[in-house]
């Protein structure tokens, strides 16, 4: 009966989902701004809980109680520090991209770049940076949502992310990022109703969080070092752990997904509370990090489950331990992660292949073309992204762990080039190059050659961020191109007024 | 109050900052990065507040960053060491010491509390007042009729 129930409510809920996003098609059929970025429509509470849900993917749904329960607290640093770097995206970009949305009509990150420096080839690299990174974020939901439909329906994992990434193809060609962000405004609503049932999910199966806390620890398998955060001294958990909340504190601050938002605001006051909604409304997504995972913890370490197999399908047994009341309740918000990161992954792929692309080499799209040949781009990205999700293998895995430091290293010539006016054209261009050649080559050598480890058993993304920090601060001291007296028109305006 | 040479000097603390903590890992003393770390994201809401950081600014949201943070990591690996092996004998709201930290301490206090509300509360003040706003988007205006080739990409 509960099968029943789940694929009518699936259906209910792709047909709400599909209306939802076609009502958005009038407004996204304007013109690339609002086909791309959305640009002035929404208020702080719609843009910022879409900010919260496309911050916590279906991965983050299935990835993270498994992360969980095979490394213990240790993982609580993610969404913690996670959560702390919405408050720092809003100190470093809510005021420049409100300020040059003013200026000129920005929509990506490459178009901030390319007018700070005044550089086609920082746009180009960006453009280049940016794709690697939507590949290997989509090719990873494409896997976290076939799990789901797989655990669900009993199709195969590869045909479950298949029909998930067409499903959202179909809403985001009709509503670009104006359907995008609505849609994640519903997701974000669901998920939140979801958090409510996995709180009481997880008393119902531990009793209490101090009954979970010690049979986790005093179980043989797990083991006082699973509910302490830096675990054994002699084991790997600290130097991640604290890598973590290095790399992890600056989070979302460098994700394009997440910072096109901004661009949506239709008032500069907006800003005061969009960073408020998206850190609160994250802080409490990311309770699927911590309840789930320590759950099944606790079923194992009491005997009432048999331990896992396979990591990741955690989420799925604390599902199976719920009464079918909550399970259907947790399944539509299951349903609601796994759709909300990729719709903006796509439409953010589509602005780079016919925007940032496009501009490097001069060639300008009318408002109309972009939305045209955006929409074309969408189907590209599909097909690239199932090519890359199903036989990418080796390479998904890889590119999915650098992910999220190949963003932040991309992004950050862009920040700090909007936060000081000394940043040069050289050292942002000297940047992208080294993302770029770390982000494929290193990974490669990180994978192979050191099996996972770098020296001191931090990410290898965590050497990459450094090492383009380091660029972008002592180049500049030897290079003047576009910085200080050599700024374009454009940013002299906004540094009188930023500064 | 951030400005000028001032912020030149502040993005250099950054990059020194940032050698420091790539140093200490890659040498295997992660805990000589704790501090340089709490330091280093506490200046980016400095280098965000520019100009506008006043003297109040400097105990919150700053102050309270630094003093959260480091008395956080210090109670961390306090109670880390004291439980190494054993089951905790003391729980904070049903957790284990550390766990609790993280996740009341970094997380709602200083991730809700002082990383993110400062920025609301603080917005006209230290963010950006309305008559900034409106002197900036005349600027803009005389800006764009004066340069028409200019803002277009």
């Amino acid at each position: 009966m509960i099968k029943e129930i789940e694929i009518v409510v699936a259906i209910l809920y792709a047909a709400v989902i599909l209306w939802w996003s076609i009502s958005a098609k009038k407004e996204a059929d304007k013109g690339g701004t609002e086909f791309f970025a959305s640009s002035k429509l929404f208020g702080a509470t719609v843009a910022g809980l879409a900010a919260a849900t496309t911050g916590m993917s279906g991965f983050g749904f299935v990835g993270g109680p498994g992360l969980n329960y095979k490394t213990g607290s240790t993982v609580w640093y993610m969404p913690i520090f996670f959560t702390v770097s919405y408050g720092l995206m809003m100190w470093l970009n809510g005021k420049p991209m409100r300020m040059m949305g003013e200026i000129t009509n920005v929509e990506t990150y490459a178009d901030l770049g390319d007018v700070r420096f005044k550089s086609k080839a920082v746009r180009f690299l960006i453009g280049i940076n940016l794709i690697i990174c939507v590949w290997a974020y989509m090719g990873a939901q494409i896997l976290a949502g076939g799990y789901i439909l797989n655990s669900i329906f009993g199709v195969s994992v590869k045909a479950g992310g298949i029909i998930l990434l067409l499903f959202t193809l179909i809403y985001t060609i009709y509503g670009g990022m104006v359907g995008s962000i609505r849609v994640d405004f519903l997701q974000g609503i669901l998920k939140l109703i979801s958090i409510i049932g996995i709180v009481i999910g997880f008393f119902y199966i531990t009793g209490g969080v101090t009954n979970a806390t010690l049979t986790i620890a005093s179980s043989k398998l797990f083991g006082p070092t699973f509910v302490d955060p830096i675990g054994n001294p002699s084991n790997a958990a600290l130097p991640l752990a604290l890598s973590w909340a290095f790399v992890l504190a600056l989070g979302v601050t460098g994700q394009p997904h997440v910072n096109t938002k901004l661009y949506s605001l239709n008032n500069y006051k907006s800003l005061k509370t969009f960073g408020l909604v998206g850190g609160i409304g994250y802080a409490i997504m990311g309770l699927l990090y911590l309840l789930p995972g320590t759950s099944v913890q606790y079923l194992v370490a009491s005997g009432k489950s048999s331990p896992l197999k396979v990591p990741d399908e955690t989420i799925f047994h604390f599902f199976n331990h719920l009464p079918p009341t909550l399970e259907i309740l947790l399944f539509v918000g299951l349903l609601a992660a796994t759709m909300s990161t990729s719709s903006s992954f796509l439409v953010i792929g589509s602005s780079i292949i016919t925007r940032d692309l496009t501009h490097s080499f001069n060639k300008i799209l009318s408002q109309q073309e972009e939305v045209v040949w955006g929409r074309w781009a969408l189907l590209i990205l599909t097909v690239g992204a199932a090519i890359f999700g199903l036989y990418g293998g080796y390479m998904v895995g890889l590119l999915g762990v650098l992910g999220l430091g190949t963003f932040i290293g991309t992004s950050l010539p862009v920040i700090i080039g909007y936060q000081w006016r000394k940043a040069s054209r050289e050292a942002a261009i000297i940047s992208e190059i080294i993302v770029l050649i770390m982000s494929i080559g290193v990974s490669v050598i990180y994978e192979q050659a050191l099996k996972g480890h770098m020296p001191g058993g931090i990410p290898g993304y965590a050497y990459m961020i450094i090492l383009v920090f380091l660029v972008m601060v002592f180049v500049p001291l030897f290079t003047r191109g576009a910085a200080e007296d050599s700024l374009p028109a454009q940013m002299k305006l906004y540094f009188k007024h930023m500064e | 109050m951030i400005k000028g040479n001032i912020k030149n000097y502040l993005w250099i603390l950054q990059g020194l900052l940032v050698l420091w903590i790539g140093i200490a890992f890659w040498t295997k003393h992660p805990i000589a990065a704790v501090f340089p770390t709490i330091i280093f994201l506490a200046n980016f809401m400095l280098i965000g507040a520019g100009s506008r950081a006043d003297k109040m600014f400097f105990l919150y949201p700053y102050g309270a960053f630094i003093l959260l943070y480091g008395a956080g990591f210090y109670l961390l690996f306090y109670y880390w060491k004291l439980y190494h092996g054993i089951a905790p004998k003391t729980l904070w709201f049903g957790m284990h010491p550390g766990s609790a930290i993280i996740w009341a301490g970094f997380g709602l206090i200083g991730g809700i509390l002082i990383t993110i509300l400062s920025y609301t509360i603080l917005f006209e003040k230290n963010v950006l007042s309305q008559e900034d706003w409106e002197k900036f988007i005349e600027d803009v205006q005389q800006f764009k009729a004066q340069n028409k080739e200019e803002i277009t990409m």
